[in-house]
């Protein structure tokens, strides 16, 4: 995996975040992982497709999901529901647009899928093959877990 | 010179908001609203957007550009085909040199990207529609 991918998708995420739903949000420790992987319960997936081919899985549990959503849409969820899933899946948006736009500038050339919102009951196989960059994310909210799946051809 | 959206004049206006998240549709509502703005119509697809612009012919339309079953940059040439006058503002989060290049080149009045701040957003949409508001 080429790392200077990774830095527009860190850098992007915490500022759409801090723009979407101010909660001090803090970077953790970068780690490389075998496989990519869901934490917690409720996922939003982005491929990627271009110069370079992927996934950017922003996960978390339940309750932090709740949590963001109602910062989001002020208003309080019991539950997820189509809404909330909906503004999830707007910012994932925002953040893997944002930082598309910048590895483009950069003279990059890469495209995004719509995102897609992914629970365990899924049951979306996780890959043991791939290499993937786990950065947590701590907020008042929460913690969420951003992993980075992304290869060149 | 308004530097706020809670600066700037307040003539009233319809628009027409396209977007496949209701969550996105909603917060660009709440800035055209505080301009005086009044949503009259919100597509969440590209055909969708079409067939409300033929009917309601609003004053401005926020146009995202990723959407379902026909794309922005293609709703925004039909809408063009349709009124060259049209006032569209595309929206997205991805800000491609080249499709901002092609939807200006098409007839698109201005560009934002998501997230977009509130007081730049109001800036542009004043801007495009203009002090007369709807006339």
């Amino acid at each position: 995996m080429r790392y200077e991918y990774i830095d527009p998708f860190v850098t992007t995420t915490i500022r759409v975040l801090d723009s979407a739903i101010p909660g001090n949000i803090r970077r953790g420790d970068v780690t490389v992982l075998q496989g990519d992987r869901m934490k917690g319960d409720v996922a939003v997936l982005v491929r990627i497709t271009g110069d370079a081919e992927g996934d950017i899985i922003l996960s978390m549990d339940t309750a932090t999901a709740l949590k963001v959503c109602a910062s989001l849409l002020r208003e309080d969820f019991a539950i997820m529901t189509p809404r909330s899933v909906d503004a999830l899946m707007e910012v994932a948006n925002m953040i893997t647009g944002n930082a598309v736009s910048a590895l483009n500038d950069q003279g990059f050339d890469f495209v995004v899928s719509p995102p897609v919102v992914l629970t365990r009951d899924d049951g979306r196989k996780q890959r043991p093959d791939v290499e993937s960059l786990q950065i947590p994310l701590f907020s008042e909210y929460g913690e969420m877990v951003m992993n980075v799946v992304l290869g060149s051809d | 010179m308004a530097h706020s959206v809670a600066d700037v004049d307040r003539k009233e206006f319809r628009c027409l908001v396209a977007d496949d998240s209701a969550f996105a549709r909603k917060n660009i509502a709440q800035v055209l609203e505080k301009l005086g703005g009044s949503v009259v119509g919100e597509a969440s697809n590209g055909l969708e957007a079409l067939a409300l612009y033929g009917t309601l012919h609003p004053d401005l339309v926020l146009l995202d550009i990723t959407m379902p079953q026909l794309d922005g940059v293609e709703t925004l040439r039909q809408i063009i085909e349709q009124d060259k006058n049209a006032r569209v503002i595309m929206v997205s989060s991805i800000g491609h040199k080249e499709m901002v290049w092609k939807a200006i080149c098409l007839g698109a009045k201005s560009f934002v990207t998501k997230p977009y701040d509130p007081d730049y957003a109001g800036m542009i949409i004043q801007e495009v529609v203009g002090k007369n508001g709807g006339e």
